[in-house]
This record gives C-alpha cells, sequence and structure tokens, in this order.
C-alpha cells in the first residue's frame, strides 16, 4: 500500500493543501516547530485512526477551528481506494470511497502503518501497560480483528469492576463475568503470544544488524493464562480468578487477567527495562519495530512506515543502514528530520523531499522525481 | 401573537429528542410536515397517542403489544417447546423477518451489564421461569447479542436455568462482532438459529 495523496485542512499547524505523495521515500525536512511531526501524524492518525503518543482528540484540531479533515488516497498495486476522517468537537467520522463507515473493519484493510517515535523508548523503559498496548497494536496491524478481542476484555473488566464496588457483589453474576474474562482473556493471551513468536526471530535479527544492538535479546510473555492452547489457557485463567476471588471481592479491585501480563524484553538475561542504556534501548524498540514491518512483509502485506525525527535518535552509520534496509523492504517509508542529508543515499527517482516551513510543505527539487513513469 | 415559544422552535425542538435526529434533519421533518396534506399530522398524533395508551408488555412474553396476550403468544400453531430469549421487542421483529423460527419468544428488556445499573433483578426473568414450570418448554434458545453484556446474560441464564431440566441453547454467531441482532440480516439470524450449541461453562 502507498499512500500517494494526502489532504489536510484545519489540522494542528498544517496549512490547508494537498500534496501528491507517490513515492517509495517521503522525507519531510526542515527546522524545528515547523509541522514535520504533525505531517506525520496526519498519516499516522489516517492509517490507525489515533493521535499519535496519547494526546486528546481535540488538540489535533487546529487552534480555533472545530472541524479538521485528513484525507488522502491509497494504492494497492493499481486499485486506489479513498479515506476521509473527520475529526470534531467529540466527534469523528470515516468516509471510505465516498461511503460513510460505521464500522472500522474496511478501514484497515485499506490502510495501517507501523510508527517508531522517539517516545516509544517507553516500551522498553515504562510501566508494563505500555509493552502490552505495543504488543497489541503489532497484533492489530497484522490482523486488525485483534481490536475486538482488546475491546472485549477491556469491557469485560470494566464490568467486573463495577460489580466489584457494590457492598455485597452477586457471586453469580461474578461467576459468569469470570467465566467471561477466562474466555475472552485466554484468545487475547494466545494471539499476544503468537505475535510476539512471529515477531521474535526478527527482532533478533534486526537487534544484531541494523539496529546495531550487543547481546542476546530475550522477548517472554509472562501470564497466569499458561497452557498449550486456548483452552488450557482458559482453564488456568479461571483456576487462577476462583483462587483469587476473596481477595478481589475485599479489595474490590480486579486482580487477576491479562490487563496484569508482562511483555518481559531481557538483554543477555537482564531485564532491558532496568539495565538498558539510553543506546541500548533504542535499539531494541528500533528491532521491534522493524520486525513488525518484516513479519508484515512475509504475510504479503506492506503497511506504511512512518519514522519520526530520525536524526536524533541514531548516529549518521545506523541511519544509513536503515535507510538502505528500508529500501529493500519495499514498503512506503515516511520519515521527519532535521537534516535530510542525513538520511544517506535515497532511491534514486523515488523519493519526495518536503520542506517544512511554519505548516506549509514545499517540494524540493534536490532529489529528482521519477518522470520515466 | 401567541405566547410560549415559536411552534416551529418547538415542533423541531420535540424531534430533536428522538434518537439519530439531529437539528437538520428535524428542521427538515418539521417544514415537510408544514406542507403536508391534510391530515398528515392528526393521522401522526392519533398514531402516537394511540401507542402511549394501548401498548403494554405481554404479560407472558414482556413483548411490548396492544392486545394480551400478545397475537404470538396467543397463536396454537407456534411452538410451544422452544423460547427464544431476546434483550429487546425489536429482536422479536428481526426473527419473524427472518421467519425461520416457529417457536415462542421472551423478552427481557435489557441485559446484564454493572455499568449501566442493570442487574439480573432488573431483567423480566421471574415470568420466564413462569413458563418453564408445568415442563412444556423443551429448549429456551438464548438469542441476546453477541456482546460482553449479551453473553453474560447468557451465562447468567444458563446458571439459572440448570436446574430446570430444559435444554438451554445459543446462537451461534456469523453475526459480526458488536452487531446488534436488530440489525443482523435475515440470512445470518437464520444460520445463526440452525447453528446454535448448548451453554457450557464456558463464558457463553
Ligand atoms: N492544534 C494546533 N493548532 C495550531 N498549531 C499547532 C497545534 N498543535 C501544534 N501546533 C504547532 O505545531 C508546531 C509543532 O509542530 P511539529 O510538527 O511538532 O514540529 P516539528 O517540525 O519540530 O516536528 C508548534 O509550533 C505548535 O505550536
Ligand atoms: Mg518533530
Ligand atoms: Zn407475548
Amino acid at each position: 500500500m502507498r499512500l500517494v495523496r494526502l489532504r489536510t485542512h484545519a489540522f494542528r499547524n498544517l496549512a490547508p493543501a494537498t500534496l501528491e505523495t507517490d513515492a517509495r521515500f517521503v522525507v519531510i525536512g526542515g527546522p524545528n516547530a515547523q509541522g514535520k511531526t504533525n505531517l506525520l501524524e496526519a498519516v499516522w492518525i489516517l492509517a490507525s485512526l489515533r493521535p499519535l503518543g496519547s494526546p486528546r482528540w481535540r488538540e489535533v484540531v487546529r487552534w480555533g477551528e472545530d472541524q479538521a479533515v485528513i484525507a488522502g488516497e491509497v494504492d494497492h498495486g493499481g486499485d486506489v481506494r479513498r479515506l476521509r476522517l473527520d475529526v470534531g468537537t467529540g466527534t469523528r467520522s470515516l468516509r471510505l470511497d465516498d461511503t460513510v463507515q460505521r464500522e472500522v473493519g474496511p478501514w484497515f484493510d485499506a490502510i495501517r502503518a507501523i510508527a517508531f517515535t522517539p517516545s516509544d523508548a517507553e516500551i522498553v523503559s515504562d510501566a508494563p501497560a505500555v509493552r502490552r498496548r505495543w504488543l497489541d497494536r503489532a497484533a492489530f496491524t497484522a490482523a486488525p480483528a485483534h481490536l475486538a478481542r482488546v475491546q472485549g476484555v477491556r469491557r469485560v473488566l470494566a464490568q467486573k469492576r463495577e460489580a466489584l464496588q457494590s457492598d455485597r457483589p452477586d457471586p453469580t453474576l461474578l461467576d459468569v463475568l469470570d467465566a467471561q474474562l477466562a474466555r475472552r482473556g485466554a484468545e487475547l493471551v494466545a494471539a499476544r503470544v503468537r505475535t510476539l513468536d512471529d515477531l521474535r526471530p526478527h527482532v533478533r535479527t534486526l537487534h544484531e544488524g541494523i539496529a546495531g544492538g550487543r547481546g542476546a535479546l530475550g522477548l517472554r510473555y509472562r501470564t497466569a493464562a499458561v497452557g498449550e492452547g486456548i483452552q488450557a489457557r482458559q482453564d488456568a485463567l479461571a483456576a487462577a480468578l476462583a483462587q483469587a476471588r476473596p481477595d478481589e471481592v475485599r479489595r474490590r479491585r480486579c486482580l487477576v487477567g491479562p490487563q496484569r501480563d508482562e511483555v518481559g524484553i531481557t538483554l543477555d538475561g537482564r531485564a532491558a527495562r532496568t539495565y538498558g542504556s539510553r543506546g541500548q534501548v533504542r535499539s531494541i524498540v528500533l528491532a521491534l519495530k522493524l520486525a513488525e514491518l518484516v513479519a508484515a512483509r512475509a504475510r504479503g502485506d506492506r503497511p506504511l512506515f512512518l519514522l519520526d525525527d530520525l536524526s536524533s535518535e541514531l548516529d549518521r552509520d545506523r541511519t544509513g543502514r536503515l535507510v538502505a534496509a528500508l529500501v529493500d523492504l519495499d514498503a512506503q517509508v515516511w520519515v521527519t528530520t532535521t537534516d535530510p542529508a542525513h538520511l544517506g543515499a535515497l532511491p534514486p527517482g523515488d523519493a519526495l523531499v518536503l520542506r517544512a516551513e511554519d505548516g506549509m510543505m514545499t517540494p524540493q527539487d534536490a532529489v529528482p522525481k521519477r518522470i520515466d513513469g | 401573537m401567541a405566547d410560549g415559544p415559536d411552534p416551529i422552535e418547538a415542533a423541531v425542538r420535540a424531534l430533536r429528542r428522538l434518537p439519530g435526529i439531529g437539528e437538520k434533519t428535524a428542521a427538515r421533518l418539521v417544514y415537510w410536515l408544514l406542507r403536508a396534506p391534510d391530515g398528515t399530522i392528526p393521522a401522526i398524533v392519533d398514531a402516537l397517542t394511540r401507542l402511549r395508551a394501548e401498548v403494554h408488555p405481554c404479560r407472558v412474553c414482556g413483548d411490548l403489544t396492544a392486545t394480551n396476550p400478545c397475537a404470538l403468544c396467543a397463536d396454537g400453531r407456534r411452538d410451544a417447546r422452544v423460547i427464544a430469549v431476546v434483550e429487546r421487542p425489536q429482536d422479536v421483529r428481526a426473527f419473524e423477518r427472518a421467519g425461520e423460527f416457529r417457536g415462542r419468544y421472551h423478552v427481557l428488556h435489557g441485559a446484564i451489564s454493572p455499568l449501566d445499573g442493570i442487574g439480573p433483578s432488573d431483567l423480566n426473568l421471574r415470568t420466564l421461569l413462569d413458563r418453564l414450570r408445568d415442563g412444556t418448554v423443551q429448549e429456551v434458545i438464548v438469542a441476546t447479542d453477541p456482546d460482553v453484556e449479551g453473553d453474560a446474560t447468557a451465562l447468567y441464564l444458563a446458571r439459572l436455568l440448570a436446574d430446570v431440566g430444559v435444554r438451554v441453547t445459543r446462537l451461534a454467531h456469523g453475526i459480526s462482532v458488536g452487531t446488534e441482532i436488530e440489525y443482523a440480516d435475515a440470512i445470518s439470524l437464520g444460520q445463526a438459529l440452525h447453528h446454535r450449541r448448548p451453554i457450557g461453562g464456558d463464558g457463553g
């Protein structure tokens, strides 16, 4: 998939414009605070229906306006899908090929992306919730149906939390909710473990290669829902829930379930979260993100790959190697950087360099555009 | 000039209280009504007034109806051995449109959802137990929505009915996640009915 046209209106500081972006590499250069990340975020939002990082939706609408538009055209080998997202105050609407969408399924057949931003270091360094979120997003990128598993478990937990708040919770009600949590939780855990198994070999290779990391990288999913197969996981989780019941009722909290699981990341057997240096953390995160892209390619999928502020993240050597590897990977790559020269050789004739200035994007002639069509 | 708010404004505001109707649609309806043929407005007013005055829950199944018991409960040709339990009256309409089901219905008027303050005792369950007492009913098909609340309700019913001696089954869902039964098309409802399965302790 390639995003060949992007239009924004009243989005952050971007000047309303339509950009022709039919290139393998789209490089957004320019000084700080000009709108580079904002443009990348527009692409990310179109592909994920989420703001980049975790700001609120209304922050993405240009100050003083109440409705932002992000629209694009995605080319799937000749089949072009038209996407349009309207972001209002508290409302969002989707149009796919000019038809209003009530469900997000078809949308994510049309566009998907993997993003690597400076704040992704938190995947390694922060609390387990951040790693679970990364893994869920990776599972979603691989198969959008994962979203339903995540939402289902979240909903059961919300219902159970509420049920636990009452002074004398109905035991049958708790049984029923725990049975739901065991079944939906086991399915969620199985999908997470599957995703991690798919990524692991790629993560290791990429970590030692492009990411320039040293040491043996370990990835392990830790859960109460252990076992071979979904039924075994469900039984294990059900047993753990039954055992925790008195505690849960007394403390009025959910103490067992996939919301407590951890994705352990180790370097030479030691927790990267505690012992990893800044450089080590960066290499690991880059390997995780690239592994998603490589795994997607193995499935015959080509999500967009978005890199924010590359120059601040990687030295020249590693950046060069990364760009060379991305050229081979055949995904459309969007990069923001204060210094496009830092990227090294871009695919000749297939790179678009934009210069961001006060929300305006101007194509640069420095890199010639393909003329042979 | 008459006192009180402008009648056009008042009508727009009244219509806007209906679900799915925003300012624009409400205004369009009001202006259409203003030019509608004689008798249109009285016919609507009369229909709505009768709704409130004449429609009540059926004392047997809980469906909303003007006769008591409702036409479906009174119809001797319907199979009294099978009851489909649904969340809302609209779901009965959906089943009838699909035309596959020849049994009877029971309307819960909701699903278990602690977040919305709805517990088992807020559902129309007592009359369901009454209906099962004489041993005529052999199967209860739980046709609640395929979401967390619908699944929890199904499982709760399965536990509640465990000792009653009826077979309790659940619709097999060809229905996509997030689709309420009301919107499911006739074909997939028919299939769901055909592939129903017993409810175990496996979370619905
Ligand atoms: N909702 C908004 N409306 C208008 N301007 C915004 C909005 N959100 C952020 N900005 C502006 O965007 C600029 C930052 O753009 P950004 O893309 O992060 O810069 P960079 O080019 O360094 O990546 C800042 O000047 C900020 O004030
Ligand atoms: Mg930036
Ligand atoms: Zn009835």
